[in-house]
């Protein structure tokens, strides 16, 4: 039963958790029995990280109903996903609606100190509020986050931590958060010798990805955010992280992801306005994850860039992502959005009737019950984060997400293939579904399972995958 | 097979009259020497009932076509397949002259027609009444062979 402990770090972190999250509802396959995910971000009110956090507590809520055995061949939702702290946060001390100068206590400093104080840090930095994290500054987030290691809740992770359990840290380089976080994160866990379990946390085995400049922001002279910097900021922490990082193999995989056609968000410094849609940088960077788990190399740095196969394309469906890519993602995916797209698109006084409903007597009450509420508010989310990717610059455009009703006209650029029956569209679905009925003794795990063996058959039937 | 259908169609013998009951049960005018046409109507009422019926829920076995009226549909194809085949089997007969002039006619003392005692209203009442058994063994054997059906098993209910 091996874990694999992900830190999420800042805004980026947390939506690559939801993408990676969304992955595993899919099913699709990760090499850790447990993912353990771990948010470190000051701004808690921000929008990406309360809506990942709904999700993953969605995630757990559905998943906790299945009682997975091992005679199961449902894959969707699969993978646990322990939660070990409270909104999965790691707490950061002294942050919440403090000012940067107030942290450092510069009003009881010396005079040498507070000159020392205003060369590295600019007033604007000093009087920075950090209530929404550090506004594209690691050189707040350098100081402020060099704390990890004192919590109480990081400590808890280390008792847990056990032989074979890995290590991975999201981070994003060019804001200010993740940029300061990923070096203080990595040498604490590589180096630091007076946390519990260390013998086995220094050595054990750590991945990373960093994500490069992928959207920018609009101009805004009140806000401390400007993409300006972004590049500037990237490439000095680029060249940080090479001589701290890469040259003294702090991890063993680190992960490098880009993009140069890019996304203009509005300028908003964090809060409950900082809702940036998902992207196709964000759910490669999951799947950064998902090969980090499934890998047992330890030793010198490798370093890991991803590429598409047609890189000028704005919109991107399946045929551009490489073989590799489309192995891990496309079969959970199709299965799971014709999960989704069943109860849309089918009225449920149809399917109460279907023999599969009825041969499990999952019934009108069954179907109103909350954790069927909750599953349809996941397929919500799921169908949400497609389409933000679709909206997106640059667009990943793997399904059909209008309303078109067509049960297997989904996926774009494949069509699927006619078989030599007389159902067609949602009433085949229901023949694929009814041939898997039987009398559960766990029937929200009957009911995942046979959606999921049901979908199953159709991709290989319909679209030959 | 016996007399076994024939008897069971005579529980309608109300709906096409006895002298018709008698051309099928054989009668020739003298003895009941010809074959018994309720035997071949009736298997033919079974075989039809049967083949609805594996039609229904083997072969069209369609998943939006499972409600209680679809079957009842398919129910009623049956029954006036088996109408027309009642009727058009003893309207034969009748516009033929197979059926013993005895039965066909009520005749006086100089061989004069009083009356007739088939009328093509008794084709249509056996008819009826074949409508009636086929619909039975419908839902006979609706109710045999529904369980192992994969998407109408619970078609009428």
């Amino acid at each position: 039963m091996s874990k694999l402990y992900i830190f999420g770090i800042g805004g980026t972190g947390a939506r690559v958790l939801k993408s990676l999250t969304m992955l595993l509802a899919s099913g699709v396959k990760c090499g850790a029995d447990t993912i353990v995910p771990i948010i470190i971000d000051p701004d808690s009110s921000s929008a990406d990280l309360t809506r990942t956090v709904e999700s993953i507590k969605k995630y757990n809520e559905i998943r906790s109903g299945l009682e997975f055995s091992n005679a199961n061949t449902c894959n969707f939702f699969k993978t646990e996903v322990q939660q070990t702290l409270q909104n999965f946060i790691l707490p950061l001390n002294n942050t919440r609606d403090a000012k940067f100068k107030d942290y450092m206590n510069v009003s009881t400093m010396g005079s040498s100190n507070k000159a020392m104080m205003n060369m590295l840090f600019s007033q604007k930095n000093l009087e920075s509020n950090m209530k929404v994290g550090f506004k594209g500054n690691p050189n707040v987030g350098s100081v402020v986050l060099n704390q990890f290691d004192e919590s109480r809740e990081f400590a808890d992770f280390a008792n847990d931590f056990k032989q074979d359990d890995k290590i991975f840290i999201i981070s994003s380089i060019f804001g200010g958060t993740g940029a300061s976080g990923f070096p203080l994160l990595a040498k604490t866990l590589r180096s630091n010798n007076s946390i519990p379990n260390h013998g086995l946390i220094n050595n054990a085995q750590i991945g990373a990805i960093t994500v490069l400049p992928y959207f920018g922001v609009k101009q805004d002279n009140e806000s401390d955010i400007d993409s300006g910097t972004f590049i500037s900021k990237t490439k000095a922490a680029l060249s940080y992280y090479l001589d701290n990082i890469s040259n003294n193999n702090t991890v063993d995989h680190l992960y490098y992801i880009a993009d140069d056609i890019r996304n203009t968000y509005d300028n908003h410094e964090g809060g409950a306005e900082q809702k940036n849609n998902a992207h196709i940088i964000e759910l490669i960077s999951a799947l950064s994850i998902i090969d980090f788990s499934f890998s047992d190399y330890k030793g010198n740095t490798v370093h890991k860039e991803y590429g598409l196969d047609s890189s000028n394309s704005h919109q991107i469906i399946y045929g551009d992502l490489g073989q590799e890519t489309r192995d891990y993602i496309q079969i959970p995916l199709t299965q799971f959005i014709l999960f989704c797209n069943y109860f849309k698109d089918v009225s449920s006084k149809l399917y109460c009737t279907q023999k599969w409903a009825k041969d499990s007597k999952c019934d009108s009450t069954f179907f109103n019950s909350q954790y069927m509420k909750t599953l349809r508010a996941f397929q919500n989310d799921f169908c949400e984060w497609l389409s933000e990717m679709d909206n997106n610059v640059r667009k990943l455009s793997l399904y059909e997400l209008s309303n078109t009703k067509k049960a297997f006209n989904i996926i774009k650029g494949i069509d699927p293939k006619s078989l030599f029956k007389l159902e067609s569209n949602y009433a085949l679905f229901d023949t694929f579904l009814n041939k898997y009925t039987g009398t559960p003794t766990n029937k929200q795990l009957y009911f995942v399972d046979l959606f999921y063996k049901a979908t199953k058959e159709i991709v290989e039937k319909k679209f030959n995958f | 097979m016996g007399n076994v259908l024939g008897t069971i169609y005579c529980f309608f013998n109300s709906f096409f009259g006895v002298n018709l009951e008698a051309h099928l049960w054989g009668f020739d005018g003298v003895n009941y020497s010809n074959s018994i046409a309720f035997n071949a109507i009736g298997i033919m009422a079974i075989l039809t009932s049967l083949f609805m019926v594996i039609t229904y829920y083997y072969i069209i076995n369609h998943p939006r076509f499972y409600r209680w009226w679809s079957w009842l549909i398919v129910l009623i194809i049956n029954g006036t397949v088996n109408l027309f085949i009642g009727y058009s089997w003893t309207i034969n007969d009748l516009n033929n002259g197979v059926i013993a002039d005895s039965l066909m006619f009520l005749r006086d003392v100089n061989g004069d027609i009083v009356s007739e005692l088939i009328y093509s209203s008794d084709c249509w009442g056996f008819g009826i009444s074949n409508f009636i058994l086929a619909t039975i063994f419908f839902v006979i054997f609706s109710f045999i062979l529904k369980w192992w059906s994969s998407n109408c098993k619970y078609s009428p209910f």
